[in-house]
């Protein structure tokens, strides 16, 4: 019994003696040795963080550094020594603090890059109805050139086309939007030259530029072969274009920061600029011939206009001309008939069915528009004719106070006898 | 005769005691010249070692000569040295068995003691700073030293 007691006191024994012959063999090492491990560590972290480039990896910086401080904090007062004048807690806590705003950098560039990500899949989305809407343009297109049929079937097709008008209007404010809003979230300043290089790549991947120039060349294409549009139609696209134009200068002037540096690719925003410009000057030819026709078959031969001011100075004209004309002149039936004429096209047609695409495209503000109003109100005042009523009234009123003077004659002269 | 010896010793104490009184040393004491961390320096294959951060430099060859080592062989090992409270350096490198201590003397490291650790060769010695003593740690093993020996 006692032997066994024996045995287990000198177990403990040798089993505090392992621990202890363990501890101090865990504190056999060489000052030098930590020092060096730490700066080794120290020096490792850093170069990780010069090549840091997604959130992830600054995250497992992050613990890595903690790993650091919590293997070496033991033994700051030796690392201290050796890299004065700095001290362990500052480095350790500089490592964090670049690591951690390297990081916010990173959230924000990712943070950029899935916007772009997901603009560029809406793209690609409407690049693809666009050429949808192109074919099924050039089909219409096709069969109206070769229609033969009765006045429905071509009223039909007019229908079509004006309803795939409206679904190209649709795509093509979605895609400026969706383009400007995405790159107006690109906080340039805050990128370095090279991000930027690398957003140029990206913009050049997934062509960005060109999707634009598409869609400015479809524009082109479809004002060129859709000729038989209506006025209502065609200030419908230029309502659209103007849009497009207020939106490309904003994202156009962004591209051009992303590209800033790089001349080729500067030049493609420049080409995009010539290409709305052509877009902006076949339509509005399309649109000045277009109204002028509009007039014209109601009988309103206005002054020729190639241009939002001289479209506004030739209805003035035209209603400066009555005014004149009629303060000349008179009232009449046929100024009535004129002005009534006049009033329907400018009530019913451009007021009704085209007012929003003018005052969208540009083509006239309020203020002409309530200009052209209060003339075309002077013009129903004055066009009406004078009433004969109020001719045989003034007749008789004259023959009344031409009896009354002969009496007062007569009667004055038979006084001066007596 | 007898009083101008004394007259003559008398002069000279005097003398004595003015030029220690006009002296310019100084002296400076209680200083602690213990080096926080060791030094480890590669040799060169003339047996030169130099620190660059403290600029000590000084050849190991009569080491290697005492060690019975080649200074071809030896070209590249780490050698090792740290100062101690009392200003004395501790040499020591892998492939040695004893840790000498070194007393500065004008241009010249003196041995004041060799302090033999194994009848092995060390392989990974290294030398801390355990004030007022220094730390040997080779292999498993560490001892405190001091200039008189192994404490």
């Amino acid at each position: 019994m006692n032997s066994i007691s024996r045995i287990n006191v000198l177990a403990v024994i040798l089993v505090l003696l392992a621990g202890f012959s363990s501890q101090l063999i865990a504190q056999q090492q060489s000052d030098y040795q930590i020092v060096r491990n730490y700066q080794s560590e120290y020096n490792s972290v850093i170069n990780s963080i010069k090549t840091l480039d997604s959130v992830e990896e600054a995250d497992e910086i992050l613990a890595r550094i903690d790993r650091v401080e919590n293997e070496f904090s033991e033994h700051s007062t030796l690392i201290n020594r050796y890299i004065f004048p700095e001290d362990f807690s500052s480095q350790i806590n500089s490592l964090r603090d670049i690591t951690s705003s390297s990081r916010g950098h990173l959230s924000t560039v990712a943070e950029q890059s899935g916007r772009i990500d997901s603009m560029t899949g809406e793209i690609s989305d409407l690049t693809s109805q666009l050429e949808q809407f192109s074919q099924e343009a050039d089909d219409l297109r096709s069969q109206l050139d070769q229609m033969t049929r009765s006045r429905n079937a071509s009223a039909a097709q007019a229908r079509q086309l004006r309803s795939q008008l409206e679904g190209r209007d649709e795509f093509i404010l979605n895609l400026v939007d969706s383009l400007f809003v995405a790159y107006d979230n690109l906080d340039l300043g805050s990128l370095s030259p090279s991000e930027r290089q690398e957003f140029a790549l990206r913009a050049d991947v997934d062509n960005v530029i060109g999707h634009i120039e598409t869609v400015v060349e479809s524009n082109i294409s479809f004002v060129d072969t859709h000729t038989q549009l209506s006025s209502g139609d065609y200030l419908k696209l230029r309502a659209n274009l103007v849009n497009f134009q207020n939106a490309w200068e904003k994202l156009g002037s962004r591209l051009a920061d992303i590209y800033e540096a790089e001349g080729e690719r500067a030049d493609k925003v420049s080409e995009v600029n010539d290409r709305i410009s052509t877009w902006s000057s076949r339509l509005d030819d399309a649109v000045w011939a277009s109204l002028r026709a509009s007039f014209a078959n109601r009988g309103i031969e206005l002054d020729s206009f190639n241009s939002s001011s001289s479209f506004y100075s030739a209805l003035n004209s035209y209603l400066d001309n009555a005014l004149s004309r009629v303060s000349e002149s008179g009232g009449s039936d046929d100024e009535k008939a004129r002005v009534a004429n006049f009033t329907d096209v400018w009530q019913n047609e451009v007021k009704v069915n085209w007012q929003e695409f003018i005052i969208d495209g540009r083509v006239l503000s309020y203020e002409n528009m309530a200009t052209i109003d209060g003339k075309l109100s002077d013009w129903a005042v004055s066009a009406e004719p004078r009433s004969s009523t109020w001719l045989i009234v003034a007749g008789i009123l004259g023959l009344v106070v031409l009896v009354l003077v002969v009496l007062l004659v007569t009667k004055s002269g038979k006084t001066e006898k007596k | 005769m007898k009083s101008n010896i004394y007259i003559q010793i008398l002069i000279a104490v005097s003398f004595a005691v003015l030029l220690s009184a006009c002296s310019s040393r100084v002296a400076i004491e209680n200083v602690d010249f213990a080096q926080p961390l060791e030094t480890v320096v590669q040799a060169g294959s003339d047996g030169q070692v130099t620190d660059v951060r403290t600029g000590v430099s000084f050849n190991v060859l009569p080491l290697l000569e005492k060690e019975g080592l080649n200074a071809s062989d030896f070209a590249n090992t780490d050698v090792r040295m740290i100062r101690n409270h009392q200003g004395y350096y501790f040499v020591t490198a892998a492939g040695f068995r004893n840790v000498y201590v070194m007393k500065t003397r004008e241009n010249e490291l003196r041995s004041e003691n060799i302090i033999r650790i194994s009848s092995d060769r060390m392989e990974n010695p290294a030398l801390n700073q355990r004030n007022p003593y220094i730390q040997l740690v080779y292999g498993d093993r560490s001892v405190n030293l001091s200039k008189n020996g192994i404490q």
